[in-house]
């Protein structure tokens, strides 16, 4: 239940509280306009940069980049991967204007999370992984030592003895 | 003195931003998934993009990878350039009779807009 507070403020109070608000609100568009990510491959053969609606700004191949096999799908991972740069460009400028709760909001309303947010934003993409994939994908796989499983780490600490610990004194 | 229901005022707007959403939900039911795309003319590279212009797919024949990187790489983004706009000119026309003339302003501003009728094709494009 949200509580009913009289207005002490004048019209004009209120009026110019509206103005304000809705000039920083302009101003959002015109950052997330400006805001741009860029991403390039682990092998350095693409690099993207889109903006923060996912629009490519720039497209470098290597010399090298002919010979890849899944060229085309390799660019289409990597302006995802820009994109995602570019979204948390745009909310890093945003945050700097309206500040971290309103930012917040504008995710909430936009359904479109910072990626930093995100419980799993690390392991999205990492260098390791993409290589795991390409490696995949080119068919040179080598298999990839399996992390260590959420048994193994249990087991490791039912059977951990304190004092095998060094002592400090 | 006046009191302002803030309770009353919240769910007016978001009864509003609802139907809004309805509306649009039926309308992208009807014509489908938006994307735009573009083919180089001699049909070589073909891109797809989503609605801003993120890529969704690139497709390269054998043959356009003759060309050398430089140029697949400033072909595919003119190509992208292209099916953004068309992807743009998709939305505008698939919202704006939802949204109304404010809301076909919103979208404007968003860089969806309707393409003028001359747009040139892309095979005008490559010959230049």
């Amino acid at each position: 239940m949200v509580e009913q507070i009289p207005v002490t403020r004048t019209t004009r109070q209120l009026i110019d509280e509206t103005r304000a608000r809705e000039d920083a609100f302009a101003q959002v568009d015109a950052l997330m306009a400006k805001a741009s990510g860029t991403a390039h491959d682990v092998d350095n053969t693409v690099e993207v940069t889109v903006d923060a609606r996912g629009k490519l700004l720039n497209l470098w191949l290597a010399p090298h980049a002919v010979n890849h096999a899944r060229l085309g799908a390799l660019i289409v991972e990597i302006a995802q991967l820009a994109m995602r740069e570019a979204t948390q460009d745009g909310y890093n400028k945003v945050a700097l204007l309206l500040g971290e709760d309103m930012t917040y909001l504008i995710e909430r309303l936009s359904g479109l999370p910072a990626p930093a947010r995100a419980e799993n934003d690390d392991p999205g993409m990492t260098v390791e992984e993409f290589q795991r994939q390409r490696e995949l994908r080119l068919g040179t796989a080598q298999p990839a030592p399996s992390p260590p499983s959420q048994e193994d780490e249990d087991a490791y600490w039912e059977s951990f003895d304190p004092a095998s610990l060094r002592s400090d004194r | 003195m006046a009191d302002i229901d803030l309770d009353r005022e919240a769910a007016r707007v978001a009864e509003h931003a609802d139907s809004t959403a309805d509306q649009a939900r039926r309308r992208f039911d009807q014509v489908g998934k938006i994307t735009g795309k573009a083919e180089s003319g001699d049909g070589s590279i073909s891109v797809e993009v989503s609605p801003g212009g993120l890529l969704a797919e690139v497709n390269l024949t054998r043959s356009a990878l003759r060309f050398g990187s430089d140029s697949i790489a400033q072909q595919i983004m003119e190509l992208s350039n292209l099916a953004t706009r068309r992807a743009g000119d998709k939305m505008y026309q698939a919202l704006a009779p939802v949204l109304g003339e404010s809301g076909a302003k919103h979208l404007e501003s968003l860089g969806f807009e309707r393409l003028p009728d001359d747009e040139p094709q892309v095979t005008e494009i490559f010959e230049r």
